[in-house]
């Protein structure tokens, strides 16, 4: 559990720094991503990565 | 493999993975090959904007895979959205008219208001549907937000009342 948690961690740290990068990236030059990448997804995900960790939090 | 292993493992994984994502998006923004081919069939296109305006042509209509758009006015304007930085763009419209109508087409240039209007580079018939094919030099276009403007122009919808149906575009942009 305790490996699960810390993989969770760093996927957690990659998904936002991946998302800031991107969302500027979007909002410098509009296009840039979305027409080949939605950047929701990594958001969904890190989401997903935030939600799992609180309930770990116990462990 | 012991946990910090098998952590470590996971974290390079992960900033591979951004890190792929990253290069694979300036791959595509700014590549300094290839080309890029557009179908509209006048559907909602994320490269190619909508018809306009509209009170110079009809909504979409599809009949199985097929749509067309009645163009009763003069002119009609659309936008072209450049993914990256190309130097020809090779239009083919196909279309159909009554009688042999001038089909011309424009793309906005550095000047502003000015349209670079042009008549076919070259013109073939396929049973009842007419394809012009056009070409333009993007280097002397006005890019506005990475958006061409582009006009499409036949006088005798306006002079002599008549119609021109469109079914597609197809795009070629070349570096």
């Amino acid at each position: 559990m305790k490996t699960l948690q810390s993989i969770n961690n760093e996927l957690f740290k990659c998904l936002i720094i991946l998302y800031l990068i991107l969302f500027l990236f979007e909002w410098a030059l509009p296009g840039f991503v979305s027409l080949y990448f939605n950047h929701s997804i990594v958001l969904l995900v890190a989401i997903v990565s935030g939600c799992f960790y609180v309930l770990t939090l116990k462990d | 493999m012991n946990n910090y292993r098998i952590n470590s493992l996971a974290k390079y994984c992960f900033w591979l993975f951004a890190l792929g994502l990253l290069i694979f998006l300036f791959w595509k923004n700014y590549s300094p090959l290839g080309s890029q081919h557009i179908v509209f069939n006048l559907m909602p296109n994320k490269f190619i904007s909508d018809i306009n305006p509209t009170a110079r042509v009809t909504p979409p209509s599809c009949d199985n895979e097929t749509c067309s758009q009645v163009m009763f006015g003069d002119p009609l304007y659309f936008d072209l959205l450049l993914a990256r930085k190309f130097d020809l763009a090779k239009i083919k419209i196909y279309y159909s008219s009554d009688i042999d109508m001038d089909l011309r087409l424009g793309m906005q240039t550095k000047e502003g208001w000015n349209y670079m209007i042009k008549t076919p580079d070259k013109k073939d018939k396929n049973v009842n549907i007419s394809i012009a094919e056009f070409s333009f030099p993007l280097s002397q276009a006005l890019i506005n937000k990475r958006h061409v403007s582009f006009i499409i122009s036949a006088p005798e919808t306006k002079a002599e009342n008549k119609e021109i149906t469109i079914y597609k575009m197809e795009l070629d942009l070349k570096r």
